[in-house]
C-alpha cells in the first residue's frame, strides 16, 4: 500500500510540483497545508504517515509545529524540508523531532523513500 | 565725613575724661569697642559695598560712641535718657546684623519678628535699667518706679520678653547655620560663636537680675569685654570669608577666564565654594541644555535642595548654573561669577556642542549600520522567499521531466539518454549551481542562522563552511545585543574568508570572550601574515563596523608569522 503524505508549504507551486513528484514516485499525497496551524488539523483530520514539512511558514514555523505533531502523539513521521541549506538552521534540525532534512532542490521519490526506509 | 565725625565724638569725650567721672580704662574701652565697629564697618562696606552689613556695622559703632558721649556728656536729663536709649540700641543692631548676615536683608517672616523683637525688648529695656551704682548720673526720664508692685511686674515681663529674644535669636542662628551649605558656613563660622556667646553672656546678665544665681561675678566682666569686642571682628573676618571678598570680582574673571577644558566647572565651584556645583550649556538647535561631555541634561525644576540660576551675553541665554539654593543667600557672590563665567561658557559651550554633535554623529552612525543589517535581512528573505523558491520549483520540474522522459524512453523501448534528456539534464545541473550560488549569496547579504539560531550556532556554522580547520571557543555569556551580535558574526566571517584566501595557514583559532569594555573577539590564524587594512578593504568595512558601536579592530599581521584580527565591542 502506498505511504500517505501531507505536503505542508506556504508556497503552492512547491506543494504542486511535490505532488507530482511524490505520486511519480508511488506516495500517496492524502491533503495540503499552507502554514502551521492549518497543518496541524489537517495532520489530525487525515493522519497521514508522513509530513513533508517546510520549516519557514507563517506564524508557527516547521520546528514548532513538527514539536507539535510529536507532544501530540501523531503517528506521522516528519521529514522537514527547506530552500535553504541544512548549515542555515545548525542545532535546531538535530533537536527537531524530524526522521530527516531534505534541501528542496534535492527534494525527489528515492531521497524521501531513503529517509523513509532509514527511519 | 567720617574724621569729623570721630573728631566731634573725640571731643565730646574729652570733658568726662578730664573731669574724670569715669575711669580712663573704662572710656578707653568703650571708646576702642565703637572704634573698632567703626573700622570694621568701614572696611566691610568698602569691600562688599552690595552687603548691608558693612553699613549697619558702622552706624552701630557711630551710634555706639554717640551713645557714650552724651551719656556721659553732663547733666542735662534729657541729654541722658537719649543717651541711654542708643547706648542699648547697637545691641539690636548687632542681633539684626547676625540674623541677616551676610546679605544683610531678613526676609523669613519669623526672622523679622526676632529682629522687630529685639529692637522693641532693648528700647523698652531703658525703662529698666539700673542706675543704682551712680549715684552723681542725671535721672532717667524714662525709668519706671521699680520697687513698687506694679513696675516690678513690669520689669520682671521686661526682662522674660528679652529672655524671650535672646533664646528666638539663637534658635534662628542656630537654624541657619544647619541650613547652609558648606560655602556659606564657612562665612557664617566667625558670627555664630562670637554671637551666640554674647546671646549666652546677655542671658547669664539678665537671669541675675531676674534673682537665678547664674549671673556672672566681678571677676568674669572680662568675658563681657571679650563678648563685645570679638563682635565687630567676627563680622568683618565672616564678611572677608565670603569668596567674593577675598577675590574680588577682577581676580574671579581672570581665573574663569583662563580655565580650559573641563576646568570651568571647578573653577566656577571654587568661586562659588560649592562643590555640588553644574554646569549646563544651553543649545539653541537642540532647544535644551547638554553638559560639557555633550550629554543632554535636564534642569532639575521642583528639587529643593538644587536651584538653577540662567547665564545669558546680550540678552541671549548661553546656559544656567545648578547649585546648592544657600548661594542665594549671596546674591552678589553669584552675579559676579555668572557673568565671569559667561566669558569663559561661549568657549565651554562650543566644546560641549562640538562633543553634543559628535555623539549624534556616532548614533546616527549606528543605527545606518542597523538600518543597513536591517535592509539587509529584507533583502535576503525577498530573494528566498522570491526568486528562490520559484527557481527551485523549477528544478524540481525539471528533474521530474527528466525522470517521466527516462520512464517513456524505457516504455517505448527507446534510449534513457536522449538528446532531450541530456539537455534537461544539463539544465537541471546548471540550476542546482545557480541555486547554491544564490544560497551563498543570501548567506552573505544576511546569515540566517544568526537570527535563527543565534552567534554560537552561526560561528559553528561558519567554522564547519571554512576550508581551513577552526578551532572555537566562545563565552559571550548573555544575549548579547542584536548589532553586536551581528558585528562579531562580520568580523568573524571575514576574517575567515580572507584566511581562506590568503593566508596559506594550517589553522584558525577563534576566541569570543567578555573583557573589561564589553566583548572581545579574536581570530587568529599561522599564516603568512602581511594583511593590512586597505581603502575598501573587507577589513576596513569592518573597522567601520565595529567602530559603529564604539569599538576597535586591531589587525596585528607581521609578515611570516601568522595574523591576529582583535576586536573589541563595548556592550552593556
Amino acid at each position: 500500500m502506498a505511504t500517505t503524505v501531507v505536503i505542508v508549504d506556504d508556497h503552492s507551486g512547491f506543494r504542486r510540483m511535490a505532488r507530482r513528484m511524490l505520486e511519480d514516485a508511488g506516495f500517496e499525497v492524502v491533503g495540503e497545508a499552507g502554514d502551521g496551524e492549518t497543518a496541524l488539523s489537517v495532520v489530525a483530520l487525515l493522519n497521514p504517515q508522513l509530513v513533508l514539512l517546510d520549516v519557514q511558514l507563517p506564524g508557527l514555523d516547521g520546528f514548532m509545529v513538527a514539536q507539535r505533531l510529536a507532544d501530540s502523539g501523531s503517528g506521522a513521521v516528519v521529514i522537514l524540508t527547506s530552500s535553504r541549506s541544512a548549515a542555515d538552521f545548525g542545532a535546531r534540525l538535530d533537536r527537531a523531532p524530524a526522521i530527516g532534512f531534505i534541501a528542496k532542490a534535492e527534494l525527489s521519490g528515492p531521497a524521501v523513500a531513503r529517509l523513509m526506509g532509514a527511519a | 565725613m567720617l574724621t569729623l565725625t570721630l573728631a566731634l565724638l573725640t571731643a565730646a569725650f574729652l570733658p568726662s575724661v578730664i573731669r574724670g567721672d569715669h575711669l580712663p580704662f573704662e572710656v578707653y574701652r568703650e571708646l576702642g569697642v565703637g572704634v573698632l565697629f567703626v573700622v570694621a564697618g568701614l572696611l566691610g562696606w568698602t569691600r562688599r559695598p552690595a552687603s548691608g552689613v558693612g553699613k549697619l556695622l558702622t552706624v552701630a559703632g557711630l551710634v555706639w560712641l554717640l551713645a557714650r558721649a552724651l551719656v556721659w556728656a553732663g547733666t542735662n536729663a534729657v541729654v541722658f535718657s537719649a543717651g541711654l536709649v542708643l547706648v542699648l540700641l547697637p545691641i539690636a543692631f548687632l542681633a539684626h546684623l547676625a540674623v541677616g548676615f551676610p546679605s544683610g536683608r531678613v526676609t523669613a517672616p519669623f526672622e523679622r519678628f526676632v529682629v522687630v523683637s529685639s529692637y522693641v525688648v532693648i528700647i523698652a529695656g531703658v525703662a529698666f535699667l539700673d542706675l543704682s551704682g551712680c549715684p552723681d548720673c542725671p535721672r532717667n526720664l524714662l525709668a519706671m518706679p521699680a520697687e513698687e508692685g506694679m513696675g516690678r511686674w513690669l520689669r520682671a515681663l521686661a526682662l522674660g520678653a528679652t529672655l524671650g529674644a535672646i533664646t528666638a535669636f539663637c534658635a534662628v542662628l542656630v537654624s541657619h547655620w544647619r541650613r547652609r551649605s558648606r560655602a556659606a558656613r564657612r562665612v557664617l563660622a566667625p558670627v555664630l560663636p562670637t554671637a551666640l556667646l554674647y546671646a549666652a553672656v546677655s542671658a547669664a546678665n539678665i537671669l541675675s537680675e531676674l534673682g537665678a544665681p547664674v549671673g556672672l561675678g566681678r571677676q568674669w566682666l572680662w568675658v563681657e569685654d571679650v563678648a563685645i569686642l570679638a563682635v565687630p571682628i567676627a563680622f568683618l573676618g565672616g564678611l572677608l570669608r565670603s569668596r567674593l571678598a577675598r577675590y574680588g570680582v577682577g581676580e574671579l574673571v581672570v581665573e574663569l577666564g583662563s580655565a580650559v577644558g573641563g576646568e570651568l566647572r571647578s573653577a566656577v565651584s571654587r568661586a562659588l565654594g560649592d562643590p555640588s556645583v553644574e554646569i549646563a550649556y544651553w543649545v539653541r538647535d537642540l532647544d535644551g541644555y547638554i553638559d560639557a561631555g555633550g550629554r543632554h541634561v535636564e534642569l532639575p525644576s521642583d528639587d529643593p535642595h538644587r536651584a538653577v540660576t540662567v547665564i545669558r551675553r546680550a540678552d541671549e541665554r548661553i546656559g544656567a548654573l545648578v547649585h546648592d539654593p544657600a548661594l542665594w543667600e549671596e546674591p552678589a557672590l553669584l552675579d559676579a561669577v555668572c557673568a565671569a563665567a559667561g566669558l569663559a561658557m561661549e568657549n565651554e559651550r562650543l566644546h560641549a556642542e562640538v562633543l553634543a554633535r559628535l555623539a549624534e554623529v556616532s548614533a546616527s552612525r549606528a543605527r545606518i549600520v542597523e538600518a543597513a543589517d536591517a535592509e539587509r535581512r529584507r533583502v535576503e528573505r525577498n530573494l528566498h522567499d522570491g526568486a528562490q523558491q520559484r527557481l527551485v520549483t523549477v528544478s524540481l520540474a525539471l528533474t521530474m521531466a527528466r525522470s517521466r522522459l527516462a520512464k517513456d524512453a524505457t516504455l517505448s523501448g527507446g534510449s534513457p539518454g536522449s538528446h532531450v534528456g541530456e539537455v534537461l539534464s544539463e539544465a537541471a545541473e546548471e540550476l542546482v549551481l545557480a541555486l547554491r550560488e544564490l544560497r551563498e549569496l543570501g548567506r552573505g547579504i544576511h546569515p540566517t542562522i544568526l537570527t535563527e539560531e543565534g552567534l554560537d550556532a552561526a560561528l559553528q556554522s561558519l567554522a564547519e563552511r571554512s576550508p581551513v580547520p577552526v578551532e572555537i571557543s566562545a563565552r559571550a555569556g548573555a544575549p548579547l545585543p542584536q548589532p553586536v551580535e551581528a558585528a562579531v558574526y562580520y568580523v568573524v566571517s571575514e576574517t575567515l574568508a580572507n584566511v581562506a584566501k590568503y593566508a596559506d595557514a594550517s589553522v584558525v583559532t577563534v576566541t569570543v570572550d567578555r573583557c573589561e569594555r564589553g566583548l572581545r573577539v579574536e581570530v587568529t590564524d599561522d599564516g603568512m601574515g602581511g594583511a593590512v587594512a586597505r581603502n575598501g578593504s573587507g577589513l576596513e568595512g569592518l573597522g567601520d563596523r565595529v567602530a559603529a558601536l564604539d569599538g576597535r579592530l586591531v589587525v596585528d599581521s607581521p609578515p611570516g608569522r601568522g595574523t591576529r584580527v582583535t576586536a573589541e565591542i563595548p556592550c552593556e
